[in-house]
């Protein structure tokens, strides 16, 4: 089950990376706070935008995944609540204004968290983050659906799953999604071979096991489209832990 | 002012189409700052460095409306070299597998002087060396490097590299140091001599999963990107001659190597890529340590390139992010270069810059060309 992530808008890429890539069957997209990007809740009508290139692009599978990113000093809890509680905000934001938008049949709605290798995220901000994100219930017709879930290099260093998930217990943090190990030559019709990084790999047992697997970055690969590629993790199935449309915006 | 000249290669989907494509003189670029007056011109986390007046913003415009392409997959690729302006594409999407050509264009009057098909492999760089042009393509089966006629593009020579040593990236790079061609190739750094394409000298890079190589105009600085399989790397001087380790910098975070884009004698840019995100930086050339105020952060896709003696820092392929010319010295920005949406620059030479233009299908690309914004030229 692969698809595709981008700072970019679907709108803008979508036709281009399902010509050259492959049709997704789900988009990973940012939502607020994560400054400077654009997010899928600017507006109402982006929203709708977005949600309609994502029944274009494939209609048999038209699911939408949430991350927020936050590159700022990410040290206390405060912080974490905050930041979870304007992404929360958000993703009701698309929720209520995009009519078609449904939550996952399964009930579990992946929330990813964005950090990257230059990342200062510590255990303190994390736990304000996914306590919030975990107790969140604001959304019509749902219990409790939002999922904490971590996009992380867990082998990066110094801000591994030691540093970030110190306090997560499988309880507070439900997944990984990890851009490492790169390969580039593969896409969507021809994904590579698992290789992965876990936490169990480097070295924390902290029992979160990585789901998805952005295989191909855009700049790393050279791709010529503004996506990245990703893939669930054998067994899993990305897009049943997304917001789907059940019919065109 | 003069209205720079402005051109667009249509881009073939098949080699006849291609020997018939055209330049076409085009409207004005659409000077002035009309979009910086209501707000940043850039979308995305740009940080520029600090400066002590706003840098002017340099818009320009779109391809003609209704210019017919055909089908050009894979994202075009312009080499501007001291032989000639070289043009590669792929003629089917990378999904079905890529077939790519390489063109040799008249900048004069845009046609395709000679085309040659370089088969079933993705095109990585090109330089321009001993009266051969050296390419580097990766397919499944490895990375090669091939030695061109300029200008026929008949291939006068052909050397496997290695077996996707540098699996993480894209493929090699290439730079021209000390008299040698430097192929990078992933644990090791590989020295060719020019012009008779000998492997003559294989460094170990111990450790690194994948690596980069970049080197300046004059070829009397080298300087490798490396990083181990969990992204720790370092950027390193190293001796053009030898491929002996001179100076290693600090250690990098990221996913891969950083990629080095701009080899100045004064400073050494970079681009990193962080996850989701990714920055740019200007690394002093001596002790190769970060210059203060020079790190623009931007998404996972913002790269760097040297080019007419400036910096360029833009998104490799359009969307959100930073786009300027620098100063490669200072790392002041001389000017916003603000593209239409989803269009990304492809390079940039002796007073010209390229840039790849999606056709309205979002399949297509159209290459254009404008003169350099005189907000871009150090005078």
């Amino acid at each position: 089950v692969a698809g595709y992530d981008t700072g970019s808008t679907v709108t803008e890429v979508w036709s281009a990376a399902k010509s050259n890539y492959g049709t997704p069957l789900f988009w990973i997209r940012y939502f607020s706070p994560s400054p400077g990007l654009d997010v899928v809740n600017a507006s109402a009508s982006n929203a709708n935008a977005e949600c309609t290139a994502i029944w274009e692009c494939n209609s048999s599978s038209p699911c939408l995944g949430p991350v927020m990113s936050d590159q700022g000093d990410l040290t206390t809890s405060a912080d974490g609540q905050a930041d979870a509680k304007t992404f929360c905000a958000a993703m009701k934001f698309v929720y209520d204004n995009v009519t078609p938008l449904l939550l996952p049949s399964n009930g579990q709605l992946y929330c990813w968290l964005d950090q990257e290798c230059t990342t200062s995220l510590n255990s303190g901000y994390w736990d304000g983050w996914a306590s919030y994100v975990n107790s969140y219930n604001g959304f019509v017709g749902g219990s409790y659906p939002a999922y904490a879930c971590l996009y992380c290099s867990p082998c990066c260093t110094p801000h591994n799953c030691s540093s970030v998930c110190s306090g997560c217990d499988g309880d507070t943090c439900f997944a990984i999604w990890t851009p490492q190990y790169q390969k580039c030559g593969y896409n969507l019709n021809n994904t590579p071979p698992s290789d992965f990084a876990t936490c169990s790999g480097c070295g924390v047992n902290n029992g979160v096991p990585t789901r998805v697997w952005q295989f191909a970055e855009k700049n790393v690969c050279g791709l010529s489209v503004n996506v990245d590629m990703d893939v669930g993790t054998p067994g899993f199935g990305t897009g049943d832990y997304c917001f789907y449309l059940a019919y065109e915006p | 002012m003069t209205p720079p000249s402005r051109g667009a290669l249509p881009i073939p989907g098949h080699p006849v189409a291609g020997l018939a494509a055209l330049a076409l003189a085009l409207a004005a670029v659409l000077g002035g700052c009309g979009q910086a007056s209501s707000g940043p011109p850039t979308r995305g986390s740009a940080r520029p460095p600090a400066t002590a007046a706003q840098p002017p913003a340099i818009r320009l415009s779109p391809p003609p409306a209704g210019q017919a392409v055909a089908q050009a997959f894979g994202g075009p690729h312009v080499t501007i070299t001291t032989a000639g302006v070289y043009l590669a594409w792929s003629l089917s999407p990378p999904a079905s597998g890529a077939r790519t050509e390489l063109a040799r264009i008249n900048m004069a009057s845009g046609r395709m002087e000679a085309t040659r098909g370089l088969g079933a492999v993705s095109f990585d760089q090109a330089v321009a060396a001993g009266d051969s042009l050296w390419v580097a393509t990766t397919s499944a089966a490895g990375e090669t490097l091939l030695r061109l006629n300029p200008q026929t593009l008949a291939v006068t020579g052909r050397t496997r590299i290695g077996g996707g040593g540098n699996q993480g990236l894209a493929g090699p790079s290439l730079a021209l140091a000390g008299g040698w061609l430097w192929v990078d190739a992933g644990d090791r750094l590989l020295r060719f001599s020019v012009p008779g394409g000998r492997l003559t000298a294989a460094v170990p890079l111990p450790g690194a999963a994948t690596s980069t190589v970049a080197a300046n105009s004059s070829g009397t600085m080298l300087v490798v990107g490396e990083a181990n399989q969990n992204g720790t790397g370092a950027l390193a001087r190293r001796d053009p001659t030898t491929g002996a380790l001179l100076h290693s910098s600090l250690p990098t975070l990221g996913i891969v190597a950083p990629a080095v884009g701009g080899v100045f004698d004064s400073g050494i840019w970079a681009s990193e890529v962080t996850g989701n995100l990714g920055y740019v930086e200007r690394f002093t050339a001596e002790t190769l340590a970060p210059a203060p105020a020079t790190r623009v952060e931007g998404t996972n896709d913002v790269t760097v390139q040297a080019g007419d003696g400036m910096a360029w820092v833009f998104p490799s392929g359009g969307g959100p992010g930073p786009s300027f010319c620098a100063d490669p010295s200072s790392g002041r920005v001389l000017a916003r270069v603000v593209l239409p949406q989803s269009d990304y620059i492809l390079a940039v030479g002796p007073r010209q810059l390229f840039y790849a233009a999606p056709t309205p299908n979002g399949a297509n690309d159209y290459v254009v060309t404008e003169s350099l914004p005189t907000g871009c030229r150090i005078r």
